[in-house]
């Protein structure tokens, strides 16, 4: 007798699993899974938020020890940056009577899109650190993949790889699948291919040892790949362990965002 | 009716556990995010209600799961009510000592049986994307080993806790 419950329920089972994947494939039930994304999103992004401060707080504790030598080397960076910001203004006003004189556009107006963090994925196959992120804004705010994703300070955080209608899945500049063209504001302003390292660094690939790369260069994105714009701070060089029988060099970058605690991202469209 | 209030209320459940798992439990650090409440859930309802609940449950949180995925549709919706069609086959054939420790077992076999299921799923989803088999993937091993600990940890939790508040519990977490 519960032999033969059991099979009706599984017969009940089978039919309704492929209705629902039958009826998904033909967009049926996108409404629904639409309504069911944006009802969930509000607590999810809080939920998320919280997370990132909990994440915050054990990595403040583990940090302590080495606060007060990071102290003293971000006041030499803050000096370094003030005396370079003061030329770069410089520069900046001779550029700009520059692109007056020729007729060149004014700044860069980025067309943005705020979006919240509101989930995170966990797949156990993947690296420990900068597993991708999901967003709460999608295809009906003009998100596609392939665009770029800054934090507050414009600085690249990753890149949209899907878009749904009320959802874009984002990768992380530190993971794997998140690769950019980008260039060394160098000299020769050489161009390479950041990649995430494990989750925790950010390398630049196919830089060829005859390129001279200087620690604390600013790595940039090349401008090379559609619907990425020109210019966005990726990081700055911080490694770059040459082996002579090497074809390319091997360049690790250190990304100034914190990609533990993102909580509001901005895409930028095209 | 009181069926269908029962199934809706842990349905409701269920719906939360699930975003508490995606936005807060996966934004953890490595070692603390390797819970799998759902799973925790869908087997706690399989012991202490039933197979039709649970397997019901299974399908509706997997298709949610599903939805706020972006992998192929049906990877959850497929691998959990498997995972909770097994649970209830060793629950009536082999773990039939209803005691903590019968119930330790069974979550350590569905642990491991789900994620075989969900990322040969996920593999085969991706076979054309040059991806690496997650069997010889180390971290995959590290976090499976980390969600058998928590997952166990999580209900051992529940039976201690719901057996200091009712007696019900009491001859399932100690039976001798």
């Amino acid at each position: 007798m519960m032999k033969l419950k059991m099979r009706k329920t599984l017969k009940a089972l089978a039919v309704i699993l492929i209705l629902l994947a039958f009826f998904n494939y033909l967009g049926f039930l996108a409404p629904l899974q639409n309504l069911a994304v944006r009802g969930l999103e509000p607590l999810a992004s809080r939920l998320h938020l919280s997370s990132a401060s909990w994440r915050a707080y054990s990595e403040a504790s583990r940090k302590q020890a080495d606060l007060g030598l990071e102290v003293q080397n971000l006041q030499k960076q803050v000096d370094d940056l003030t005396a370079a910001n003061a030329k770069l203004q410089e520069a900046a006003s001779e550029n700009q009577k520059l692109r007056a004189y020729f007729q060149f556009f004014g700044e860069h107006k980025f067309n943005q899109k705020l979006a919240h963090v509101v989930f995170q994925e966990n797949y156990l196959d993947a690296s420990r650190n900068g597993q991708n992120i999901i967003v709460d804004r999608g295809t009906q705010d003009g998100v596609i993949p392939g665009l770029a994703v800054v934090n507050e300070s414009g600085i690249l955080v990753g890149k949209v790889l899907e878009a749904k209608e009320t959802s874009a899945r984002v990768c992380l500049l530190s993971s794997n699948s998140c690769k950019f063209a980008a260039a060394i504001q160098n000299q020769e302003r050489t161009i390479g291919v950041t990649e995430g390292d494990l989750g925790l660094a950010i390398k630049v690939n196919f830089i060829p040892l005859t390129e001279k790369v200087s620690l604390e260069d600013l790595v940039v994105t090349s401008g090379l790949e559609k619907s990425i714009p020109v210019g966005l701070v990726i990081g700055r060089v911080n490694q770059i362990n040459n082996n002579p029988n090497d074809i390319w060099q091997n360049i690790t970058l250190k990304s100034p965002v914190n990609f533990d605690n993102l909580g509001i991202v901005s895409i930028l469209l095209p | 009716m009181a069926k269908y209030i029962k199934l809706a209320a842990l349905g409701v459940i269920g719906l939360l556990l699930l975003i508490v798992q995606l936005s807060l439990v996966n934004a953890l650090p490595f070692v603390w995010r390797q819970s799998d409440l759902v799973l925790v859930f869908l087997l706690l309802t399989l012991f202490l209600f039933g197979f039709k609940p649970a397997i019901w449950l299974a399908v509706g949180l997997g298709f949610f799961a599903d939805t706020l995925d972006f992998g192929y549709f049906g990877l959850q919706l497929l691998s959990l009510p498997a995972v909770i069609i097994l649970a209830d086959i060793w629950l009536v054939n082999w773990f039939t000592n209803r005691s903590v420790y019968s119930f330790l077992a069974l979550t350590l076999a569905a642990t491991i049986f789900h994620n075989l299921i969900y990322y040969s799923l996920l593999y085969l989803s991706r076979f054309w994307d040059d991806s690496t088999f997650f069997f010889f993937t180390g971290n995959f091993w590290a976090g499976l080993g980390l969600q058998i600990i928590s997952n166990s940890l999580l209900l051992f939790l529940f039976f201690a806790l719901a057996g200091w508040n009712s007696l019900r519990f009491r001859p399932v977490f100690l039976e001798r």
